[in-house]
């Protein structure tokens, strides 16, 4: 089971994770498996089942689908090895 | 030359049998099924409302319908909203276009029979549905997705207008070439200027999509084919860049040729968000 390495960084005034340097995730998962170890960290509790509430985006320009394989998002967007994943709270970049 | 086959991609048709799960026949009075005709590049959302307005609507004011509640199925596998119907179409039926020469009668399903669910929404499975806004959000991510494949970013499609963003969507909402094609040809670099051929690869009998960053021309400098794709990232089902000895790549329901150059392929082999989706059938 291959592990892909993703960088996070707030934008928009999202707060920053609080002891999260480099994250590994399974290749095999969804990208909605990122969504989710997103809202974990950054939502109260009774927001988390709300869609939407945390909006991921690779090169500031668009967000994966939710039912992409993060293997494939990984090997088209990666940068020396590792995925920079921006999110924030509010939708950005339309 | 393009033009006339994006054209004829863009009438390609299907033609479906919608039957309602046996516990919603109450809902329905007794209104079984229905045959509509839907244009393999569209999606199904964009037929919804028309498909349960005919089962639920006929005399039966009353009735509310939440749009989010419902999917099809074919199969016993639900339909991925999200897809294009002839993806969804050209994978689930695993059509073998090779077989239709040899036999009087195609094995592909004609009407592709599909079962309208409005309970246990498969969650798990397929993305929730939330509304029309909720395709339209996915299906603008995806050409945005598809032009940073082209371009290497994203300024193509979000330095459009809001007027020009809006007609191009009319133009897959409403199923109108015109209105499509006039914004998307101001949006689409000339072949030679591809960086990558935004293409994704479903793989049959199972979830797996391949996406990858899929070089324009090969070290000779020329175009690379369908076939040296599929070799380079399916080896175990394409060993030849030639021949198709195990498997075959689908288009738009087409049998795409090993040799057909990838780049010029896309120009008019797109589908509405931008990507080429190729489905790989087993030969039987």
């Amino acid at each position: 089971d291959r592990k892909i390495a993703i960088r996070f960084r707030p934008i928009g005034g999202a707060p920053a994770l609080v002891n999260v340097g480099l994250c590994r995730i399974s290749a095999n998962e969804r990208w909605s498996a990122v969504i989710k170890f997103l809202s974990r960290r950054l939502l109260p509790s009774r927001d988390r089942n709300r869609t939407e509430t945390v909006f991921c985006y690779i090169a500031n320009s668009f967000a994966p689908s939710p039912d992409s394989q993060v293997g494939n998002v990984f090997d088209s967007y990666q940068i020396d090895d590792e995925l920079m994943v921006s999110y924030c709270l509010v939708q950005a970049f339309g | 030359m393009e033009y006339t086959l994006r054209e004829k991609i863009w009438n390609g048709s299907l033609s479906v049998r919608i039957v309602l799960a046996p516990y919603e026949l109450a809902k329905s009075g007794g209104t079984e099924e229905l045959l509509i005709n839907v244009s393999r590049i569209s999606y199904f959302p964009l037929y919804m409302s028309r498909i349960l307005d005919f089962f639920f609507c006929q005399g039966n004011d009353g009735l509310k319908i939440n749009m989010s509640d419902w999917w099809l199925e074919f199969d016993s596998v639900p339909i991925n909203w999200n897809w294009p119907i002839g993806l969804s179409y050209d994978i689930l039926t695993s059509l073998d276009s090779s077989n239709m020469e040899s036999e009087s009668e195609s094995k592909s399903p004609n009407p592709w029979t599909l079962v309208l669910h409005g309970n246990d929404y498969p969650v798990e499975q397929i993305l929730t549905y939330t509304g029309e806004s909720a395709l339209k959000s996915f299906w603008l991510q995806q050409s945005k997705e598809a032009c940073f494949i082209r371009d290497g970013n994203s300024k193509a499609i979000l330095s459009l207008s809001k007027k020009d963003t809006d007609t191009l969507w009319d133009g897959v909402s409403q199923n109108n070439y015109k209105k499509f094609w006039t914004i998307m040809t101001t949006v689409l670099p000339n072949v030679e200027h591809l960086k990558s051929v935004p293409t994704r690869l479903y793989l049959p009998k199972s979830n797996d999509v391949l996406q990858k960053l899929v070089k324009v021309v090969n070290e000779q400098g020329e175009f690379q084919s369908v076939g040296s794709v599929l070799n380079q990232y399916l080896p175990e089902l394409f060993p030849s860049k030639r021949t198709p000895l195990i498997a075959r790549p689908v288009l738009h329901g087409i049998l795409l040729p090993m040799s057909t150059p990838l780049a010029p392929l896309y120009s008019f082999g797109l589908y509405l968000d931008g990507f080429l989706h190729i489905s790989i059938v087993i030969i039987t």
